[in-house]
C-alpha cells in the first residue's frame, strides 16, 4: 500500500477459537494497514472472519474460547495485543471505538440512552461536570441526526427504532472524537431506507472528524460508495487487497471478480439479503482444504490449486492477490 | 404498566379460586366425623346429628363450599375446635412473628446468596467459584430441620451464644432466621451466578465493554440490574419456600407463628384451623408473587413503559 | 480435459457434501464453545461430580439392599437398658431411645428415602410429562385447564400442600407417594409443555402432521422422545426434593410412622436429646444430607452434559 501515513497496521494476525470441534481459525495470518482520514474496508462473505478481526483489534474476542494466537495490532506504533488490561481500557471508546453488527441488542435495555452515551465521556474524562456531559450528548444526539435530543436522552433503547438506535450507537462511538472507528456491519440490520442515510451520516461525520475507518460490510456497492482502501476476506485469509479502484476495475481474484458479478445491476446500495450467489459453501474452518481455500468453489482451479497454498503476490501498484492463477491473463 | 398489573391480577384470581377449592375439597371430605371428634366417642348419634345440623355439616357440599368462600371473603373462616375460638383471630395474631421471621430470613438468604452468587459468576470454573457453587448445593441438600438441630446444638449448647428456642426478645430470632435463610441462600446463589452469566453473553455488555469500561463497573453497572430481575421474580417463589421452611423451623424453635398453627391444627385433627392456616399462607404466596411480578415490571423500563 | 471434469465433479459434491459445520451452524452453537481444555477440565469434573454423585448413590443402594443379610443387629429390637448409648465398637453409631441399634435403623432407612425417592418421582414425572405434551400439543381449552391446575398447584408451598394432603389421607407410606406426586407434578408438566410447544414448531413435526399422521403417533414418534432427555433430568432433580419432603412430613408427624426407620422420624426422635445424646439426630440427618447431595449432583452433572445452558 502507498507510503502514506498508516495509523493501524495490522501484521499477520491470528486469532483461534478453540472449541469442542476443534481448533478455528477465524482469523489466519491477515495483514493490512488503514491510512489515516481514510475508509478502509473489509470485504466477504458471512463468517470469513470480519467480525473476528474487529473484535481482536479492540481486543474484545471472548477468552475463553478465542485467543490471539500471533501477530501484531500497531496502532499508532504501539502494539495494542501486547497492552495491558489497563491500558487497552484507555485505549477502547476514546482512540479507537466501535459501532456493532446488532443495533437492536448492542444497547443496554435498563439504561437511558442519555446514559450511556455520556458514559463514554465519564469513562475517559473524569472531571466533566454533569451539565457538561448532558449538553455534549444532546449536541452529539443532535448531531447524528436524532430529532428531539433533549427529550430522547431520557429514553430507554427499546423507545427507538433500529435505525435510532443505530444513530445512538454512532453517537457514542464517536463523542470521544477517536482517531478510529470500527463499523462493524452498521446498516446490515437496519431497513433499506434507513441503511443509505445512516451510511451518509457516518460519512459525512467522518469527513468532518477527519476520523479513520475500518467498514465491514457484505455488500460491495457500499465499498464502492465510501471506501478508500478494499481488503477481501476469504474464510480467514485476504484474498485480495488494494485501493478501491485496482478492485473495481481490476479485480484480480477469481472470488472478488465472484463478488463483482453477484452485485445486481441497479448500483448496489439498498438491498437487505445476501447478495452472493457463487455456488458452493465456504469451507469449515475447522476443516480447511490443503490448498488454496477457494478452489472448491473456483472455476478456474487447477490441479495444483488444490494443493498448494498460494502466497498474497503483488499484481500492481498497491494491489495484492492470493492466486495461482493471479498473472495469467483471464 | 398498568396494563400488566391489571393481567397479573387476572391470571392471580383463577388461582385463588382453584386454590380455596382444593383446600375445601381435601379437607372437607377427611373421613372421620370432626363433630364426633369434638364432642367425645361416647356422646349419643342423635345429638351429634343435631349438632351436625346446626353447624350446617349436613348441608351438600357446594353449598359448604360457597359458605365457606363468603365467609374467607369476610374474614371469617370458621371457629377453631380445639381452642373454640374464631381461626382468623388466631392466625392475625400470629402472622406478625411468621413475617418477622420471613423477612429476617429473607434478608439472610439475599446477604449470602447475591455476593456469592456474583463471585462465582465472575470467577467462573475457578476454585472460588466451585468452592461456593459446592457450598450452595450442600446448603440446599440439608433439611432444614436438621440445620436447625445442628444450630441449636452448636450456638445454643457448645457456644452459648444464642437461646435454644421460644421468642421472647430479638436474639430468639437470630437462630431461626439464620437456619431458614441458609436453607434458600444456596438458591439464590445458585441463581445469580446462571442469571449474571447469561447476562453477561449479551451485546450490551460487549459494547460497554468496548467503551473502556473496565470489569468491575461493566458488572455492577450494566450486568447486575440486569441479572437481579429474574432473580427478583424467584423472590416471589422463595417466599412460598420461606414459609414452607417456616412451618418446619417455627415447630422447633417453638415460635408461636402460623406455621407452628398448622401443625398444631393437624395434631388436634383442628379442620377449621388447618384449613385457615393453609388458606392464610397460600394467599400470602399468591400476594407476595403478584408484588413480585409488579416490583419486576417496575425495576424493567420495557415493561414500565408499556 | 481430464483436470476440468474432476474439477466439475468436485464442484458439484461441495454443496450437500458439507460433512464438516459449515460456519453458520457454528455459529448457532456459539453459546456452548468452550476452550478444549477448559471444556475438557470441566466435563472432567462435572461428571467426576456427578460420577461420586453416582457412586454414592450406588453404594446407598447395595448397603439397603444387603442390610438384612450383612447387619449384626436388628433395627426394631429395643433393648431399655441400653439407651442412648454413645458411638461404640458395637454399636458404629450409638444406639436410640430405645436402645435400638442406630446404624441398623439408618441403613433400613436408606430403604424407605430410596424408594421414596424414586417412587413419588417417577410417579410425578410420569404425569406431569403426559399432561405437559398434551397440554403443550393440542393447546386450546385442555391447555387452558392443564395449565391453570398446574398453576393452583404451584401457588401452594409444596410442603404445606402435602401436610394436608397427609391429613386427608392419614400418614403412611403409600399416601406419601400419593401426595408427593399431586405436589410434585406440576413444574415438570410446565417444562415438558414448553419443550413440546419448540418440538412443535420443528419440521419434522410439520411434516408428520401435514402428511396426516396421527396425532398419537406423532407425541409417541416424534415428540415423547425427544422431550426424554430433558424429562430425564427434571427426574433425577425431582428425586431429592420428594427426599427431602418425605424427611420433613416424616419430622413433623404426618408422614412415616413410627416404628418406621424414616430418616425424618429418627431425626424427630433424637430432637428431644439434642444435648445429652445429639448423635441420634445428627447421625440421620448427615444420612439425608449425604444422599440428597449425592442425588443432586448427579442431577446438575446430567442436566450440564445435556444442554449446557438449560437454565436453572
Ligand atoms: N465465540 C466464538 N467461538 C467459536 N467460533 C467463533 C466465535 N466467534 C466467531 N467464531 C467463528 O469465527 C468465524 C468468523 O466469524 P465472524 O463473526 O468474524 O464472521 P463475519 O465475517 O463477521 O460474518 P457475518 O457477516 O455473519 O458477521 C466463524 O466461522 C465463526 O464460526
Ligand atoms: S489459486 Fe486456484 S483455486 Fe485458488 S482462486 Fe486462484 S485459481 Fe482459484
Ligand atoms: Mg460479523
Amino acid at each position: 500500500m502507498s507510503a502514506q501515513e498508516t495509523i493501524l497496521d495490522v501484521k499477520n494476525l491470528r486469532t483461534l477459537f478453540l472449541t469442542r470441534k476443534g481448533i478455528v481459525p477465524a482469523v489466519d495470518g491477515i495483514s493490512f494497514s488503514v491510512r489515516k482520514g481514510k475508509v478502509t474496508g473489509l470485504v466477504g462473505e458471512s463468517g470469513c472472519g470480519k467480525s473476528v478481526t474487529s473484535l481482536s483489534i479492540m481486543g474484545l474476542i471472548p477468552q475463553p474460547p478465542g485467543k490471539i494466537a500471533g501477530g501484531e495490532i500497531l496502532f499508532e506504533g504501539r502494539d495494542l495485543s501486547k497492552l495491558s488490561y489497563k491500558e487497552m481500557c484507555r485505549v477502547r471508546g476514546k482512540d479507537i471505538s466501535m459501532i456493532f453488527q446488532e443495533p437492536m441488542t448492542s444497547l443496554n435495555p435498563v439504561k437511558t440512552v442519555g446514559y450511556q452515551v455520556g458514559e463514554v465521556l465519564r469513562i475517559h474524562q473524569r472531571d466533566v461536570a454533569d451539565a457538561e456531559v448532558r449538553r455534549r450528548v444532546v449536541e452529539m444526539l443532535d448531531l447524528v441526526g436524532i430529532p428531539e435530543p433533549e427529550s430522547r436522552v431520557r429514553a430507554f433503547p427499546h423507545q427507538l427504532s433500529g435505525g435510532l438506535r443505530q444513530r445512538v450507537m454512532i453517537a457514542m462511538a464517536l463523542i470521544c472524537d477517536p482517531k478510529l472507528l470500527v463499523a462493524d456491519e452498521p446498516t446490515t440490520a437496519l431497513d433499506v431506507t434507513i441503511q443509505a442515510q445512516v451510511l451518509k451520516l457516518m460519512m459525512d461525520l467522518q469527513r468532518r472528524i477527519g476520523t479513520s475507518i475500518i467498514l465491514i460490510t457484505h455488500d460491495l456497492g457500499v465499498v464502492a460508495e465510501t471506501c478508500d482502501d478494499v481488503n477481501v476476506m476469504y474464510a480467514g485469509s485476504i484474498v485480495e487487497q488494494g485501493d478501491v479502484f485496482n478492485i473495481f476495475r481490476n479485480p484480480s481474484h477469481p472470488y472478488t471478480r465472484g463478488l463483482l458479478r453477484s452485485i445486481p445491476d441497479t448500483g448496489g446500495t439498498g438491498r437487505k439479503e445476501r447478495l452472493f450467489s457463487i455456488d458452493g459453501m465456504v469451507p469449515s474452518l475447522t476443516d480447511l482444504p490443503p490448498g488454496c481455500r477457494f478452489a472448491p468453489r473456483c472455476t478456474q482451479a487447477r490441479e495444483s490449486c488444490f494443493k498448494e497454498m498460494p502466497e498474497l503476490v503483488p499484481v500492481g501498484e498497491g494491489h495484492f492477490v492470493r492466486c495461482n492463477r493471479a498473472r495469467e491473463a483471464c | 404498566m398498568k396494563r400488566f398489573i391489571l393481567k397479573r391480577l387476572l391470571i392471580a384470581v383463577p388461582v385463588l379460586i382453584g386454590i380455596t377449592f382444593v383446600i375445601f375439597i381435601l379437607l372437607n371430605v377427611v373421613p372421620g366425623d370432626p363433630v364426633a371428634l369434638m364432642m367425645g366417642e361416647r356422646m349419643s348419634p342423635e345429638i351429634i346429628e343435631r349438632v351436625r345440623h346446626q353447624m350446617h355439616l349436613d348441608d351438600p357440599w357446594p353449598v359448604r363450599y360457597v359458605r365457606f368462600l363468603a365467609g374467607a371473603v369476610q374474614g371469617d373462616l370458621g371457629e377453631s375446635y380445639k381452642l373454640q375460638r374464631p381461626v382468623a383471630d388466631l392466625i392475625v395474631g400470629a402472622f406478625p412473628v411468621t413475617l418477622k421471621l420471613a423477612l429476617a430470613a429473607a434478608l439472610v438468604a439475599w446477604l449470602i446468596g447475591i455476593p456469592a452468587g456474583i463471585l462465582s459468576a465472575v470467577k467462573q470454573y475457578s476454585l472460588t467459584d466451585n468452592f461456593f457453587m459446592g457450598l450452595a448445593l450442600t446448603g440446599v441438600s440439608m433439611p432444614v430441620f436438621w440445620t436447625a438441630l445442628l444450630f441449636q446444638y452448636v450456638f445454643a449448647l457448645k457456644l452459648g451464644w444464642l437461646p435454644v428456642a421460644g421468642f421472647y426478645s430479638a436474639k430468639h430470632l437470630i437462630m431461626p432466621a439464620l437456619v431458614l435463610g441458609w436453607s434458600s441462600s444456596g438458591l439464590i446463589a445458585r441463581l445469580t451466578r446462571s442469571s449474571l452469566l447469561d447476562v453477561m453473553r449479551h451485546d450490551y455488555i460487549r459494547t460497554a465493554r468496548a467503551k473502556g469500561l473496565r470489569n468491575v463497573p461493566v458488572i455492577l453497572r450494566h450486568a447486575l440490574k440486569n441479572a437481579l430481575l429474574p432473580v427478583v421474580t424467584v423472590m416471589a417463589l422463595q417466599i412460598a419456600f420461606l414459609l414452607s421452611g417456616s412451618v418446619i423451623t417455627e415447630s422447633i424453635f417453638n415460635i408461636p407463628g402460623v406455621g407452628r398453627i398448622a401443625v398444631g391444627a393437624i395434631q388436634n385433627r383442628d379442620m377449621p384451623l388447618l384449613q385457615g392456616a393453609v388458606l392464610f399462607t397460600t394467599v400470602l404466596v399468591i400476594l407476595g408473587n403478584l408484588a413480585a411480578d409488579v416490583l419486576y415490571g417496575w425495576l424493567d423500563p420495557r415493561i414500565r413503559y408499556e | 480435459m481430464h483436470d476440468d471434469e474432476r474439477v466439475s465433479d468436485n464442484k458439484m459434491k461441495t454443496p450437500d457434501s458439507g460433512q464438516g459445520i459449515a460456519p453458520e451452524k457454528i455459529e448457532v452453537k456459539k453459546d456452548d464453545v468452550e476452550t478444549l481444555f477448559g471444556d475438557v477440565f470441566r466435563a472432567f469434573q462435572k461428571n467426576r461430580s456427578a460420577l461420586v454423585g453416582l457412586c454414592v448413590v450406588l453404594f446407598i443402594t447395595v448397603l439397603a439392599l444387603s442390610a438384612p443379610y450383612v447387619l449384626s443387629h436388628d433395627p426394631y429390637t429395643m433393648n431399655l437398658d441400653n439407651r442412648n448409648q454413645p458411638p461404640s465398637e458395637a454399636h458404629w453409631f450409638g444406639t436410640d431411645t430405645y436402645g435400638r441399634d442406630l446404624m441398623a435403623r439408618v441403613i433400613f432407612g436408606a430403604r424407605i428415602s430410596l424408594v421414596i425417592g424414586l417412587i413419588p418421582a417417577f410417579l410425578a414425572t410420569c404425569i406431569g410429562s403426559i399432561l405437559g405434551v398434551a397440554s403443550g400439543f393440542y393447546g386450546g381449552k385442555t391447555d387452558f385447564w392443564i395449565m391453570r391446575l398446574a398453576d393452583v398447584v404451584l401457588a401452594f408451598p409444596s410442603l404445606l400442600l402435602a401436610m394436608v394432603i397427609m391429613y386427608t389421607l392419614g400418614a403412611n407410606l403409600f399416601n406419601i407417594f400419593i401426595a408427593l406426586s399431586i405436589v410434585g407434578w406440576a413444574s415438570t408438566s410446565r417444562i415438558v409443555r414448553s419443550q413440546t410447544l419448540a418440538l412443535k414448531e420443528k419440521e419434522f413435526v410439520e411434516a408428520a402432521r401435514a402428511l396426516g399422521v396421527k396425532k398419537r403417533t406423532i407425541i409417541f414418534r416424534h415428540i415423547l422422545p425427544n422431550c426424554l432427555p430433558n424429562i430425564m433430568v427434571v427426574f433425577t432433580m425431582s428425586i431429592p426434593s420428594a427426599i427431602m419432603q418425605e424427611a420433613g412430613l416424616s419430622f413433623l408427624g404426618v408422614g412415616a410412622q413410627p416404628p418406621t426407620p424414616s430418616w425424618g422420624l429418627l431425626v424427630s426422635q433424637g430432637k428431644e436429646f439434642i444435648f445429652s445424646a445429639p448423635w441420634v439426630a445428627i447421625i440421620p440427618g448427615v444420612a439425608i444430607l449425604i444422599l440428597v447431595l449425592a442425588f443432586n449432583f448427579m442431577g446438575d452433572g446430567l442436566r450440564d452434559a445435556i444442554d449446557p445452558y438449560m437454565k436453572d
